[in-house]
């Protein structure tokens, strides 16, 4: 039951730091300059947290909505062809790092939340397509052969048999590209995207470890409890 | 009647490689056709061009009088069971819902797909509580089982096999072809085997078709191809000095057996053989024991039987 009490006290912590931030004094007091303040105090710490979560989370689903498909079509007999050009473009995401993608983003959609959107996004296919990828590549030929025997059409043999079989890969594809989407999302305060990297760089300028220590720890926090529970339901997949 | 399947010239070819090359044969219905050949031959290819997984070249497939090329892949293969060497169950679904399948495929009512699933269970000799089981948790044997289960789920009339026993150890691989014969004799079935192991296509077919570099080098009953094989590579095939005891294999004690006195000396001492084996296993026995016949038993009931050196020696004879 170990493993389940952490995770207990894990959600407890989050929850409760994001509720009520002064739990947090005792531990971070000591890090804060004399006479600047403890606790970031220009906005809530649960709506910067909302903010950055559901810009991991819309950056995440997009991948999935791309890559997953990507990764069925060039997986096809029709798509097999394509299936150099998908993963040199999924590599460019990759490759790019998400401060260049700002960079470049920032002139064509404006600051805040989009330009941060879109480098996570990028950044966030490969794992998933590359997981998605190798999901297919796994399910048995004479499972695909004896369902097409029986009478499956392709799309039945893609949603009964292939899918279901990747399901742990595609899963764990989604996992490494959402724990860094979490951490990646912070450097979205650059350009004016409301989320915890805001209290990570108001300490950086401020010179004030405590708000670094509030911001980096909570989505630090964070980032372990989505891998753990993101792990969880990979392993639920696996089962047979 | 009605041959059940007609290859009528089929043909594939890849690019310039001809994998089948002109195929014409037929298969009774309810018969066995074992398609031998080494790998490579063409074989598998032809089998699945009867159910379309693959699509001929040139030349037509007929099951049941009706040429396959009409209807949609899928919409064809519910109504042809199809069993593969790697059996391909569903490795994330359980064994009822593996063989259920098709059933569910054909919009079956749930009561009618539960009835039919644990029928199947029986017919092959599975206990009911497999249904709950995942695959993994079956041994090589039963996983086959269950593999016919499914393919046989719709009720074809025409079930495919390719090479279906190929990876079950000599024990199991026996009991699997006896069962096999068993079915066929309670269902019907119409069978195209393929299989590499002649002793295997012996055993099972009706019909042999034997297969080499696309072509179909003879097509015929058992007894026609060791007695009289009409290509050399056949003839090497039935391995030319043994075929005298490969032509004894293919008959049954009981149909060789004639009625014994019993008045006669020692008939209660004599070796006694099984009906059901075969004149090689009988030839065997006799070997062994040094006489000159065997007491039969079976069927139950009847007259007392014997089998006589003599008349195995006639079975085997060149005609």
């Amino acid at each position: 039951m170990g493993p389940a009490i952490l995770r207990l006290v894990g959600w407890a912590a989050l929850i409760a730091v994001l509720v009520a931030p002064q739990v947090l004094l005792p531990f971070i007091a000591p890090l804060a300059p004399a006479g600047a303040p403890v606790l970031y105090d220009r906005a809530s710490l649960a709506a910067l947290f909302a903010a950055h979560a559901a810009m991991v989370a819309g950056a995440t689903v997009a991948a999935v909505l791309v890559a997953v498909p990507l990764a069925i079509v060039v997986t096809r007999p029709s798509g097999a062809a394509y299936q150099p050009l998908a993963r040199l473009l999924v590599n460019l995401g990759q490759t790019v790092p998400p401060v260049a993608v700002l960079a470049i983003t920032v002139p064509l959609v404006g600051f805040g939340v989009w330009p941060t959107c879109i480098a996570l996004f990028a950044y966030g296919l490969l794992p998933v397509f590359e997981g998605a990828l190798a999901g297919l590549r796994l399910v048995p030929e004479d499972v695909r052969d004896s369902a097409q025997g029986m009478g499956l059409t392709p799309g039945q043999v893609l949603v009964s048999a292939e899918l279901p079989l990747a399901l742990p890969q595609i899963l764990s594809g989604i996992r490494v590209s959402a724990i860094v989407a979490m951490g990646t999302a912070t450097i979205g305060s650059t350009v004016a995207a409301p989320g915890l990297g805001e209290v990570i760089i108001a300490g950086l300028l401020s010179d004030n470890a405590a708000f670094v220590a509030q911001g980096g720890g909570i989505v630090a926090l964070a980032a372990v409890l989505m891998a753990d529970a993101l792990a969880v339901l990979e392993r639920r997949a696996a089962r047979p | 009647m009605d041959p059940m399947i007609v290859v009528d010239a089929v043909s594939r070819r890849y690019g310039d490689r001809t994998v089948v090359d002109g195929v014409s044969f037929a298969v009774p219905r309810g018969a066995i056709t074992a398609v031998v050949g080494k790998s490579g031959s063409g074989k598998s290819t032809l089998l699945r061009m009867i159910n379309r997984l693959v699509e001929p070249s040139a030349g037509r497939v007929l099951v049941g009088g009706r040429d396959v090329a009409e209807e949609p892949g899928p919409m064809l293969r519910r109504r042809i069971g199809y069993v593969i060497q790697g059996i391909g169950l569903f490795p994330h679904r359980t064994v009822f819902d593996n063989v259920a399948t098709v059933p569910r495929l054909l919009g079956w009512p749930r009561q009618r797909v539960a009835d039919r699933v644990g029928e199947l269970l029986d017919l092959l000799g599975l206990p009911r509580s497999f249904g709950e089981r995942y695959p993994s948790a079956l041994s090589g044997g039963e996983q086959q089982r269950v593999g016919i289960a499914r393919a046989l789920a719709a009720d074809p009339p025409v079930l495919l096999m390719d090479e279906p026993f190929g990876a079950l150890d000599p024990l199991i691989r026996r009991k699997a072809q006896q069962d096999l014969l068993a079915l066929r004799a309670r269902l019907g079935t119409t069978v195209v085997i393929v299989t590499h192991d002649l002793d295997e296509a012996l055993r099972l077919g009706d019909r042999i078709a034997v297969m080499e570099e696309g072509r179909l080098l003879q097509e015929g009953p058992p007894e026609e191809l060791l007695r009289r094989p009409a290509h050399p590579a056949v003839a090497a095939l039935m391995e030319g000095a043994r075929r005298a005891l490969r032509l004894l294999a293919l008959v049954s004690v009981g149909d060789a057996a004639e009625p014994a006195d019993p008045a006669a000396v020692g008939l209660a001492g004599r070796p006694r053989i099984d009906a059901e084996a075969s004149l090689e296993e009988a030839l065997s026995v006799l070997l062994w024991a040094g006489a000159d016949s065997l007491a039969v038993d079976g069927p139950p009931g009847g007259p007392p039987r014997e089998v006589t050196l003599r008349a195995i020696l006639a079975r085997a004879r060149q005609e």
